[in-house]
């Protein structure tokens, strides 16, 4: 069993939710980070996670990522809200910026994966419906698209042009206003 | 340039790094981060493309500094088409940005008809995302640092149950706009270098559910604001331009020839900004680009000279803040 966040100060038994992947991987986490997803997070307000969460959707490599982005955006988190109180004097913008500066490292480097695991996360971030992670990863794939034309974006993500000449010719005259 | 024959009708590569296996939500979100002209252009992928951007619930129209669509008439010609083919599709976001308008706008003489058309398709297009039910909403005029702001919004209520942010930036908006009582969601609104266009009076801003409020190098006269109960978080920064700068630094503010009207019209002599925000958690006020203070629930003052006068004299009025 792989288990995850045991050493979290205040990480009660019952604060533990177990989440197990498509390969019947388990992992535990604390309730913190796992309802960084909405998915989860209803669940546990419905009271059905005893016993474990079964994620069929997801694999044990691709949840074992998501849980490290959970874990530390789920502690980013709670140091904003800790934060706050010492919202007395200038030194609070300092504060966040190296904050949030160790934040974007992580997911920097967080992104580098190939693109089928990027994909897989997308899936699962969807899935789970974690928003910041969706929203990170579909920003990468945006910014790979970015200044590509159609033929350089098809071939790179494997798109098949399923359009016939006459189809094709059609969009582009509705269109024209956006090539120019 | 069309693929080969060979490739047409080829299934989709199914479990590989495709892009296809994406489901068109995801793929819409994905849109939602590419600028407008670049959205549009996915339509000639593939099939499954062609009207994909059409739903996609984010819109990003970025348009001057030599970008894309430099002329007027290209930008207005393009918007007009999208909205047209992307009709009332509900949005999530929407971010109108045009960069040195006023140099755009300075460019067309009065009877100028791109001059006019613009500022006219500006707001045609912010009213339409306001009725596309759009939950941020973001509207920079950068004007280019030696320009007032001169994108003109029409002066009129913003009626919405779905708008929860609102920024401007170089804007000019009349008292009527101010008025956001008929947005109950709106709980973050950020004016950026705008004018508050009142008629010689102290311009007010009536918003109950706002949270958190950034009022940032304002010109003219800074605003009367009215009960904020929710109001957690406070950021203002006066600016140069703002005609409520006094230089003096021992100056008796109420009554020198720089007050424009303290209090409001009737006479009033209540407090500009600091009766409402007296109640924000966090609040922060910048007199240029200089920090005047900051106050939290056990308040630090750092004054800085010279003072934005409604800042000393707000603070005077408000006992509670003399540290």
């Amino acid at each position: 069993m792989a288990s995850a966040g045991s050493g979290d100060e205040k990480a009660a038994a019952a604060a533990m939710i177990t989440l197990i992947s498509s390969d019947n991987e388990k992992f535990e986490v604390t309730e913190a980070t796992a309802t960084l997803s909405q998915t989860i997070r209803h669940m546990i307000e419905d009271g059905c996670t005893d016993g474990g969460v079964p994620l069929p959707n997801v694999t044990s490599k691709i949840l074992a990522r998501v849980i490290e982005y959970c874990k530390k955006h789920a502690t980013a988190a709670a140091g904003e809200e800790g934060s706050s109180s010492s919202f007395s004097d200038a030194a609070f913008l300092e504060v966040d910026r190296a904050f949030l500066e160790e934040l974007e490292e992580f997911d920097d480097a967080f992104l580098e994966v190939d693109r089928a695991t990027l994909f897989d996360l997308i899936l699962a971030a969807n899935y789970l419906d974690i928003k910041g992670l969706l929203n990170l990863t579909c920003q990468k794939v945006a910014d790979s698209v970015k200044g590509k034309t159609p033929e350089q974006i098809r071939e790179m993500y494997n798109i098949v042009n399923d359009l016939t000449p006459e189809e094709e010719a059609e969009i582009r005259r509705e269109t024209q206003w956006a090539f120019e | 340039m069309p693929p080969s024959a060979g490739k047409r009708g080829a299934p989709p590569a199914a479990g590989g790094d495709g892009i296809d296996v994406l489901p068109d939500e995801v793929l819409q979100h994905i849109l939602g981060f590419l600028e407008a002209h670049e959205s549009v252009r996915t339509c000639v992928l593939a099939r499954r493309w062609r009207n994909l951007w059409k739903s996609a619930m984010v819109l990003r129209i970025l348009a001057g500094e030599g970008k894309f669509l430099g002329s007027v008439q290209k930008l207005c010609n393009f918007v007009d088409n999208l909205l047209r083919l992307r009709g009332g599709s509900p949005l999530d976001k929407c971010e109108l940005g045009f960069t040195n308008f006023a140099r755009d706008m300075s460019g067309c003489s009065d009877e100028d008809e791109d001059g006019n058309r613009l500022m006219r398709l500006v707001n045609t297009w912010f009213w339409h995302s306001v009725s596309c039910q759009v939950k941020v909403l973001i509207l920079s005029a950068y004007p280019g640092c030696q320009y007032e702001p001169s994108l003109v919004l029409d002066n009129r209520h913003v009626n919405s149950q779905h708008l929860t942010r609102l920024q401007l930036e170089g804007v000019v908006m009349g008292s009527r706009f101010l008025n956001f009582s008929n947005c109950p969601a709106l709980d973050y609104l950020e004016f950026g270098g705008c004018y508050f266009d009142a008629d010689d009076s102290r311009p007010h801003i009536c918003a109950p559910s706002v949270v958190s409020l950034h009022l940032l190098e304002i010109w003219g006269m800074i605003p009367m604001l009215e009960s904020m109960p929710s109001l957690l978080n406070a950021f203002v920064i006066a600016g140069q331009e703002s005609w409520d700068t006094c230089d003096l630094e021992n100056c008796n503010c109420e009554f020198c020839e720089h007050s424009y009207g303290i209090g409001d019209c009737n006479g009033s002599n209540d407090s500009v900004l600091l009766k409402c925000l007296s109640e924000a958690k966090h609040l922060a006020l910048l007199s240029g680009l200089e920090m005047v203070c900051t106050i939290s629930f056990l308040p630090q003052l750092y004054y800085v000279s010279p003072l934005v006068f409604i800042f000393k004299r707000d603070l005077r009025w408000c006992p509670i803040f003399k540290a």
